[in-house]
């Protein structure tokens, strides 16, 4: 067991899509939960605090999105600590205001004293985003992993997850924060390994759209 | 017979006015003869005769010597206060003139320098017609004392009101002034006739001698250019548009916070997943309820405010820019000044 309490950076942050000429910023903290099965032993669940950076930078209905988050997630009972960091770069298209799709990259890496394991996906997403007011945005992501490359032996059988929030404007100042909750999975049946990654957290943020 | 007669006519009235003009010349260049040969009685009625006839003369340089020669002929003719007199009349006449020490003795200098010492005055050189653009030059004029005393320069109008003083402080020998085409309180004079008053002080402050050029002023402004007109509603794009009492925001708000509160367990099916989803759920749910209750009725176009915003940021830029242009243009005037000849004004028993 490593010493103290783990600190996790966690990302719950998913840079949306700028659908003009836009440039965000935004850091922001929350609470990661692994919940991982391997072939040899039961569920072994782990969490965390982490830290995650996000931005965007949008041409017209294109923008470009990246995101990394880092932390240290304890283990419960015999399960040990790790460190934990995940990145992600997306090219957005927004065919209109409230919808675009996206596809990129997500890198997710586990830093045990044996080792570095590495997960490497190929994501499409759909985003949906709805004003509620003008300071409050709704937004709910949808992803599917479409390639992967895995540090275990056998074929990924799912990998899907989902992000939703919501984001307050803060006057009319180029400022906002966000309320964030995304939950991610992947299963490999044939190496016995599934892990679900919960992240909830906020973030605050610098940028105009 | 009377071809001789016209002939002789014709030359009397060419010469005549030569004749004129030489008689003084020939008095004083005579009264100064009479001086050199020490024949000061002489030399006085010569020289007080051209003096009368050259009083209405322009050419100061003549009287200047022709009062030259009879102050110092009085000098030698124990007439000291005659010979004061004179020189103070010489140094009015013009301040920047000095004897010349090699031509004149201590005694002749010593008589000229306390009366010059004794009477303030000066001199003016300026340009007979100046222009200049307000901020970009200005009116020049090169004022020659007679000693050192105060001066005090002032742009007035025709009635003598003050617009403003240009200098006021001591003068030696010479002192550059100059006028930027401004009030005192800094606005472009307007077209008018004004006049330049260099007011010679004493020792109490007391003006003893004004000199005055009278100034014809011709201020042209430039135009200034009409500001942009408002962006009118026919230029804007609608803000707002009806929205069936906030139902998008109530069915965006549920949508999301439903999604996020449930879809996860469809997602992880396997793993067991904490309560977050449902507090983030559920304040995205919240927040479509608020958003229906705020926006119930209409709502804002988010592109139209911005379109519009840029609109109205163009405007006030360019209104901005034009004011601008105006107040530099209201700031700015090309003047012409043409400068009348000077009138002195002494104090009596100055």
């Amino acid at each position: 067991m490593r010493p103290g309490l783990p600190l996790l950076l966690l990302a719950a942050g998913l840079a949306p899509p700028a659908l003009a000429q836009s440039a965000a910023l935004r850091v922001g903290a929350g609470q990661v939960r692994a919940d991982q099965v391997f072939p040899v032993a039961d569920t072994v669940t782990r969490s965390g605090l982490a830290l995650t950076v996000d931005g965007a930078f949008g041409l017209g209905p294109v923008s470009l999105a990246v995101r990394y988050l880092e932390g240290s997630l304890a283990g419960d009972g015999a399960a040990g600590d790790t460190d934990f960091a995940e990145g992600e770069a997306i090219l957005w298209v927004a065919p209109v205001r409230w919808a675009a799709l996206g596809a990129g990259r997500h890198l997710r890496s586990y830093v045990e004293p044996g080792g570095t394991e590495r997960w490497t996906m190929w994501e499409v997403r759909a985003r949906g985003s709805a004003q509620l007011t003008e300071a409050l945005t709704a937004y709910g992501v949808f992803w599917m992993v479409v390639g992967s490359g895995l540090p275990v032996s056998g074929s990924l059988e799912s990998g899907r997850g989902l992000e939703g929030g919501l984001r307050v404007a803060l006057g009319r100042m180029p400022f906002s924060a966000e309320l964030r909750y995304r939950v991610d999975r992947l299963a490999v049946p044939d190496a016995g390994r599934r892990e679900t990654i919960e992240q909830l957290g906020i973030a605050i943020g610098v940028g105009r759209r | 017979m009377i071809r001789t007669v016209g002939a002789a006519l014709v030359a009397a009235l060419t010469v005549a006015p030569t004749l004129q003009g030489q008689v003084p010349d020939s008095l004083i260049a005579s009264g100064v003869r009479a001086y050199r040969n020490l024949d000061f009685d002489v030399a006085a009625g010569f020289l007080t005769r051209a003096l009368s006839l050259i009083a209405a003369r322009p050419d100061t340089a003549r009287r200047a010597e022709a009062l030259t020669y009879l102050g110092a002929t009085e000098v030698y003719r124990q007439r000291p206060d005659t010979a004061r007199a004179l020189f103070r009349a010489l140094v009015r006449l013009s301040p920047a003139y000095r004897i010349d020490r090699l031509i004149f003795p201590p005694e002749v200098t010593g008589v000229f320098d306390a009366a010059r010492r004794a009477t303030p005055a000066v001199a003016a050189r300026l340009d007979p017609e100046q222009r200049f653009r307000t901020g970009a030059g200005g009116l020049s004029a090169a004022l020659f004392g007679s000693t050192f005393h105060d001066v005090r320069v002032e742009l007035q109008r025709a009635d003598a009101s003050l617009v403003r003083t240009l200098y006021a402080g001591p003068i030696a020998d010479s002192l550059p002034v100059a006028w930027d085409g401004r009030s005192v309180d800094g606005a472009t004079v307007p077209s008018g006739r004004y006049q330049l008053a260099i007011a010679s002080l004493d020792a109490a402050g007391t003006a003893v001698r004004i000199l005055r050029f009278p100034l014809e002023i011709t201020t042209t402004r430039q135009d200034t250019i009409p500001l942009p007109a408002q962006p009118d509603e026919r230029q804007l794009l609608p803000e707002r548009k009806a929205a069936a009492g906030g139902v998008e925001s109530l069915l965006g708000g549920l949508l999301v916070g439903i999604g996020v509160s449930l879809l996860p367990a469809a997602v992880g099916s396997d793993a067991t997943l904490s309560g977050g989803r449902f507090a983030v759920g559920g304040v995205v749910a919240v927040a479509g309820v608020i958003g229906f209750f705020r926006t119930r009725g209409h709502r804002n176009v988010p592109e139209n405010v911005a379109a519009n915003a840029s609109i109205r940021a163009a405007w006030r830029d360019a209104r901005d820019a034009a004011a601008a242009e105006n107040d530099r243009r209201r700031g700015t005037a090309d003047i012409v000044v043409r400068v009348g000849p000077p009138q002195a004004i002494d104090r009596e028993g100055s």
